[in-house]
């Protein structure tokens, strides 16, 4: 009686109902709390991208109704008429939320808690319970953001980067409480992505599967892991700045304000000591999920999958001393400010090594040209195109004619909103595996097409605008003579902005018809080798029937030891040609 | 031709030392606070980048050590496990 | 030439010592081993590392504000107890060592009262530490030492204020494990012991650096 009980009750055990709310809201499946993560992404972007519609309409029509708005009470907005303070306000909530609720959610939060323990071969974070805490203390960081919106006086004004003293006293930008609430959810953020992060290293050291050496990883985890790493020893330093700012706005200490004796500078000082590690936290999931798709559809090993890995970890270890440079001032041992210059020109090396080996993969391989293979390569070019931007502005001659101006914002949109690329390549690249559906490819594909013309048509001239001296941060244009000429071009960046923001829609038709198709997909639709592919679409609670063990690494593709062009980490071949069944 | 290699390397050396001069930075501070400040913010400059590194190179440092631990229990048992089956030979 | 040739040529750098395609020959069978660090005692140790970032980062500001000061303590400010401050410094070191000893006594399965007699001299002396820290603040603000008297003030009472606050949050938790250690209805692994030992260890050895930036 005892076996088959036992065996009944496991049965049970792995199959037993959870409710609605168990299931959905307070999971501690890392796979449902990636979903959630991706589903706050997504709805912050749709909010961060119609600040950018109305910031665009404003630099092009200056001082017009912007349609549709005329229901925004009185001192936000005068009958849709954006006024200059809520303009800055815009650009600041714009660029915090696209990197603190878009970015870092969707592809730290959403694909790092998906794909981690699936690709590594596990059943689930080491910690589900403190991984669920993470979602919900970031939604309710969220809310604080958005509420902002809401207090008198509107949502914080000094830019994403808040510097001091503007941002550390209430009469500076004239918002009091808006500037508490941003102070105050990056705080509550900072705590939300301590746990995700000592979450992921915990699961990436211990918990993969017996074979997954490091070196047999997926680009992708290692990119995760590395992310996790620099937002562990990172973002702590944010929040004790951000504790700092806080107590000068409402406590009385003046560790930023002149007057009593406080250095504004600080602020600059600590928070690029974060903001330097940061953009790589950005960039780097992109960049791992990338070579994750590149070598998959087109059928191809990863070139130099150990430059790939070791150029990730030495872009960890330089992001902190390039922050040094900038913050170095005069009085330095000259020795050392030659270590540092070289510092900041050695950190584009590794970047350079990963586009190298991507156009290495590429090469002779027989590209599948999917929605997400076409994604990974709009990421790449934009990638391309804005580190060749950024090369321009660390010639100093450049570099003082340029700065400040929308050669910048050009510059950092082709990186920054270029990461959308990647994000949009993992979205598509991964939604069977997460839902369980297909989504449409021609709708994909007319998507991408869309996209990548219009964010081309968007940002590229932004560079003409800058080196004609349109400065960043302006609220409107036509009141310098000297930018009047450059108008046209601010009309045709404002419409190509539009449409590029209407195609998005194409994408949010595509992803809610999808979601509400019956379950379609195979498990391994894209043929691919990693060991998320093994698992059932959409993966059950605990992942896998059997602990999955691994033999090789995740890029066998076109291997001769088998029949098929692809050669899962986890099948054993046992001499001769063997066969998948 | 080696010369020219020397001499055009000299030369770039040298731009790049006085190119100090026209280093724009935009945090720059020169000036802003005299000497003292400078220095502090130097020296704060050096304390925070150390920290990073320190802390990493201790947890591999601690991993390294616990491994190898680890696998000097483990070959302790298995040789423990080993040498009866010698004995019985 | 085969496909599978000519995609093997261009997937690797010819020549390297490493194998290609991210892995080498599977070494058989793959064999599952137990983690050398277990799960919580890693997320102990990654979160003291955010913590010690966290204190980096007001430290920071600290030594900014202090290289920076023409003189320090500024002029009109009173002095910190230095001397009162140095006997709390060895109160709570000794607190270290009493976790310690009561590591070693779970570690070596010693009967429960000499756990649960170190653990509780431990939370004895933290508890004094903190009482006398508190005493001294109320001191300091009736001179006139408060949060908006300049740099002085605002750097002492955040990085001071932080650190009482993780002896606060270390003692609650110590609180907690010596209860369950006293109930003798609870199974108590060697690891609560441990974990809760070397987060009090980081707030302890935290503390004499902070004592001698900030007091000395
Ligand atoms: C739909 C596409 C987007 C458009 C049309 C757009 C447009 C703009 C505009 C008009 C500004 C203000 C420039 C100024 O006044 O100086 C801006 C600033 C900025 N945007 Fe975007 N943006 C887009 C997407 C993104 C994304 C996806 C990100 C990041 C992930 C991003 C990050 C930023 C940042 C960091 C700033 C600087 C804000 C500041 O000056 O403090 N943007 N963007």
């Amino acid at each position: 009686m005892t076996e088959s009980a036992t065996a009944h009750a496991a049965h049970a055990e792995a199959h037993h109902e959870l409710g609605f709310v168990r299931k959905y809201l307070f999971s501690t499946d890392h796979k449902m709390i990636g979903r959630q993560f991706l589903f706050l992404g997504l709805f912050m972007l749709i909010i961060g991208g119609l600040l950018a519609m109305m910031m665009r309409w404003e630099l092009a029509w200056p001082e017009t109704n912007i349609p549709l708005m005329g229901w925004v009470p009185e001192p936000y907005m005068y009958g849709g008429i954006l006024p200059p303070q809520t303009y800055n306000a815009f650009f600041t909530m714009h660029a915090t939320i696209m990197i603190f609720f878009v970015v870092m959610p969707i592809m730290v939060g959403g694909f790092g808690n998906f794909l981690i323990p699936l690709m590594i071969g596990a059943g689930d974070m080491a910690f589900p319970k403190l991984n669920m805490l993470s979602f919900w203390v970031g939604l309710v960081s969220g809310i604080v953001m958005l509420s902002s919106f809401f207090v008198p006086g509107g949502p914080a004004a000094g830019g994403w980067t808040s510097y001091a003293p503007l941002s550390a006293q209430a009469s500076f930008t004239g918002v009091e409480w808006g500037q508490h609430l941003w102070i105050i959810s990056l705080i509550i953020l900072g705590i939300s992505s301590l746990m995700g992060s000592i979450n992921y290293i915990t699961t990436v050291v211990n918990m993969r599967a017996p074979g997954m050496t490091y070196f047999r990883m997926p680009l992708t985890i290692w990119s995760l892991f590395i992310t996790a790493i620099l937002l562990l020893l990172a973002l702590p330093v944010l929040t004790a700045a951000l504790a700092m700012l806080l107590f000068d706005r409402m406590f009385g200490t003046s560790f930023f304000l002149p007057a009593g004796g406080g250095e504004p500078l600080l602020w600059q000082h600590l928070f690029w000591f974060f903001g330097h590690p940061e953009v790589y936290v950005l960039v780097l999931p992109a960049m791992g999920v990338t070579s994750d798709i590149l070598s998959t559809l087109s059928r191809k090993p990863i070139f130099g999958y150990h430059a790939m890995a070791f150029s990730m970890i030495a872009i960890a270890f330089l992001s902190w001393v390039v922050w040094g440079h900038h913050m170095f001032v005069s009085g330095m041992n000259p020795l050392l400010g030659t270590a540092f210059m070289m510092s900041t020109m050695v950190i584009a090396i590794p970047s350079a090594i990963k586009t190298f080996n991507w156009l290495g993969t590429l090469w002779g391989g027989s590209i599948r040209f999917t929605a997400p293979m076409l994604f990974a390569l709009g990421f790449v070019s934009n990638f391309v195109i804005g580190g060749l931007s950024g090369i321009f502005m660390a010639a100093t001659p450049v570099d003082i004619f340029i700065h400040d101006t929308y050669y910048i914002v050009a510059h950092f949109h082709y990186v920054v909103a270029g990461i959308i690329f990647a994000l949009f390549a993992a979205v598509y690249y991964w939604f069977p595996k997460m839902f369980g559906k297909k989504m449409s490819e021609p709708l994909g594909k007319i998507h991408f097409i869309l996209t990548y013309i219009f964010f081309n048509l968007t940002f590229f001239p932004m560079h003409i605008l800058g080196v004609g001296g349109h400065m960043r941060r302006i609220y409107n244009p036509t009141q310098y003579e000297f930018l009047q000429p450059l108008q046209g071009i601010n009309h045709f960046i404002t419409i190509s902005a539009f449409i590029l923001g209407v195609s998005q829609l194409f994408f949010l038709y595509n992803f809610i018809a999808s979601l509400a198709k019956k379950r379609d997909a195979e498990r391994n639709p894209w043929h691919a080798n990693s060991l998320e592919w093994s698992a059932e679409s959409p993966p059950p609670h605990g992942n896998y029937e059997t602990t999955p063990v691994v033999y090789r690494g995740a890029y066998e593709y076109s291997s001769p030891e088998v029949a098929e062009d692809w050669l899962p980490q986890n099948r054993q071949v046992s001499g001769g040609v063997a066969r998948a069944h | 031709m080696k010369t020219r290699i020397v001499f055009q390397a000299a030369f770039a050396a040298a731009v790049w030392a006085v190119s100090g001069a026209a280093q724009a930075c935009p945090v720059c501070i020169n000036g802003a606070g005299g000497e003292k400040l400078l220095d502090a913010f130097n020296w704060s400059v050096l304390f925070l980048m150390a920290m990073p590194y320190t802390i990493v190179f201790a947890v591999i440092g601690f991993f390294v050590y616990a491994y190898r631990r680890a696998e000097k229990k483990q070959r302790a048992e298995e040789s423990a496990v080993m040498s009866p089956a010698h004995d019985l030979s | 030439m085969p496909r599978e040739a000519t995609l093997r040529k261009y997937s690797e750098p010819v020549g390297t010592a490493v194998p290609a395609f991210g892995g080498g020959d599977p070494p058989f069978p793959p064999k599952a081993r137990a983690p050398v660090v277990s799960n919580a005692r890693l997320a102990i140790l990654m979160f003291i590392a955010a913590e010690l970032m966290f204190f980096a980062g007001l430290i920071g500001a600290f030594i900014v504000f202090k290289l920076a000061a023409p003189l320090w303590p500024p002029a009109f400010q009173p002095r910190l107890p230095v001397e009162v401050t140095g006997v709390n410094t060895a109160i709570l070191l000794a607190s270290g060592v009493a976790m310690h000893l009561a590591m070693r006594a779970s570690k070596r399965r010693e009967p429960r009262a000499a756990l649960v007699r170190w653990l509780t001299i431990a939370a004895l002396l933290g508890i004094v530490f903190l009482l006398v820290q508190g005493y001294e603040w109320v001191r300091l603000i009736g001179y006139g030492l408060t949060l908006s008297s300049g740099v002085y003030g605002g750097t002492f009472y955040t990085l001071i204020g932080c650190h009482g606050a993780h002896v606060l949050g270390a003692v609650t938790w110590l609180g907690l494990v010596l209860a369950r250690a006293r109930s003798h209805r609870h199974e108590l692994s060697a690891e609560t012991v441990d974990l809760c030992g070397i987060y009090w260890t980081f707030v302890v050895a935290l503390w004499p650096a902070l004592y001698a930036l900030v007091y000395l």
